[in-house]
């Protein structure tokens, strides 16, 4: 059997380090077979290796963990201590820093109150609305239980959306049409799955067309509502969203008819 | 300059680069984000604690795929770690909701890297052995190596942090502390390794 050198071996880690630090973009793997079934040693050694780097690395994030925490506490305690003014310059300082202190205090108690009057009235302060806080359609009600042609190519899409890799379910998505079976007894979900797939990927427009394509006596329709006002909402329509908003957001009983408010709120607020 | 001057692409140049750029990120995240804790406590109403331990698992996973390359810029940082944030707050919600009393979500998975790397490996399985290994190495070992391998120091920087003669004496030390820890790993494993 070869031996193989301490230099030839430390090549293969300085590989793996490289590839582990992002200086390089790939290990040549099938190297790495041919020199592993020519020195077993070798794959011991890597082995070792490569778990080394998995607990320095959990190590390490552990402690950032901490580092983090840690941060908090500190924030914590200089709110709740103020440090103590001290000598001669800082009684001068002193007079100051009270003002300050009392017009702190009286613009916190402003915005305290205004929370606690937004809080009461159920409404949101008026910040943007980012798309990431948007929740998708449950991917349970997606799932599908149908023994049909596409039902392996529409779990896949499932999968992908449940994952939120939207590009995927949107490819897998955008071959089925082909079936017909399977979109005349799955319209609702398959265009409210497209329509959200759009709107994830910013593309307004067919996001809009698929959602349009849900009847009103689809059981998906409510949703497809939703889906459109929000739409409407992150495509910059302001007026189609707030139309939509409010036909929401004054219906009792809707599903999310406190969202719609919310959203609503934000833009009147603009 | 003004921490609101970075943009997503600095802050994920800066994460890769290492050493004191990844830390200064790391808290630049950390400090930009505090937003969003009221945002998701407004639907799930978990203690301070409980919020606060999301968010910091939160942020590492998303270091973890900024470094890992994983997170590929196609979406803001701010979304892409709300969601991040927002899932990791709801495990926890869940876990409460199931009187589970079981320790925040440890952050013990294969990293996007690592994983691509298992294929040349065939001790995979046996990390759950050698949980808790670093504790044994002693905290100088523990320091070079984690700032050489998570932290990406380079050697003469981690010279200077553990108070080395130079950058030589700290690749020296770095290899002798690995080598520690493989010896460590390979006792723990025996034949698997």
């Amino acid at each position: 059997m070869d031996l193989m050198s301490d230099k030839e071996i430390a090549y293969y880690l300085d590989q793996i380090d490289d590839y582990l630090n992002g200086k390089l973009s790939a290990v040549d793997r099938a190297a790495f077979h041919k020199a592993k079934d020519k020195y077993p040693k070798l794959s011991q050694d890597i082995d070792a290796h490569l778990l080394s780097r998995r607990l320095i690395r959990e190590e390490g994030e552990k402690e950032l963990k901490a580092k983090f925490k840690q941060a908090f506490k500190e924030t914590e305690t200089s709110q709740a201590r103020p440090e103590a003014p001290r000598g001669l310059a800082n009684n001068v300082v002193w007079p100051y820093a009270l003002l300050l202190f009392i017009a702190l205090g009286l613009i916190g108690y402003y915005f305290r109150g205004m929370q606690q009057s937004e809080i009461s009235t159920g409404e949101i302060k008026q910040e943007p609305i980012l798309m990431a806080e948007l929740d998708d359609p449950s991917y349970d009600l997606l799932r599908s239980g149908a023994v049909l042609a596409a039902e392996d190519q529409w779990q896949k899409a499932v999968s992908a959306f449940s994952q939120r890799d939207y590009q995927s379910a949107l490819t897998i998505l955008q071959s089925l049409p082909s079936d017909k079976d399977f979109l005349q007894k799955y319209a609702g979900k398959y265009h409210l799955m497209k329509g959200v797939t759009n709107l994830r990927l910013k593309n307004f427009a067919d996001a809009e067309t698929a959602l349009q394509m849900i009847e009103s006596t689809n059981p998906y329709y409510d949703q497809a509502e939703w889906y459109l006002a929000v739409t409407a909402y992150f495509s910059g329509d302001s007026a189609t969203a707030t139309s939509r908003l409010k036909v929401l957001s004054s219906r009792d009983q809707y599903y999310r008819q406190a969202e719609a408010g919310r959203y609503l709120s934000q833009l009147q607020g603009k | 300059m003004k921490e609101s001057s970075f943009s997503d692409q600095s802050i994920i140049e800066g994460i890769r680069a290492g050493g004191q750029s990844f830390e200064d990120m790391s808290m630049h995240l950390f400090n930009i984000h505090r937003g969003f804790i009221a945002k998701v406590n407004q639907k799930l109403h978990l203690s301070d604690e409980d919020i606060q331990d999301a968010y910091a698992d939160g942020l590492v996973k998303l270091i973890r795929t900024i470094r890992d390359r994983s997170f590929k810029g196609d979406s803001k940082i701010s979304s892409y770690f709300y969601s991040i944030f927002y899932n990791t707050a709801v495990d926890v919600s869940r876990r409460n909701a199931s009187n589970k009393n079981a320790a925040t979500q440890e952050l013990t998975e294969w990293d996007a890297k690592e994983k691509d790397l298992l294929s040349i490996m065939d001790a995979k399985d046996e990390v759950a052995k050698i949980m808790g290994l670093m504790d044994l190495l002693g905290q100088p070992c523990q320091r070079i190596l984690l700032d050489w391998a998570y932290y990406g120091y380079a050697m003469d920087e981690i010279a200077e942090r553990s108070n080395l003669s130079g950058a030589e004496s700290a690749r020296s030390m770095k290899y002798k502390c690995l080598k520690k820890l493989k010896r460590l790993i390979t006792d723990n494993l025996g034949s698997h390794v």
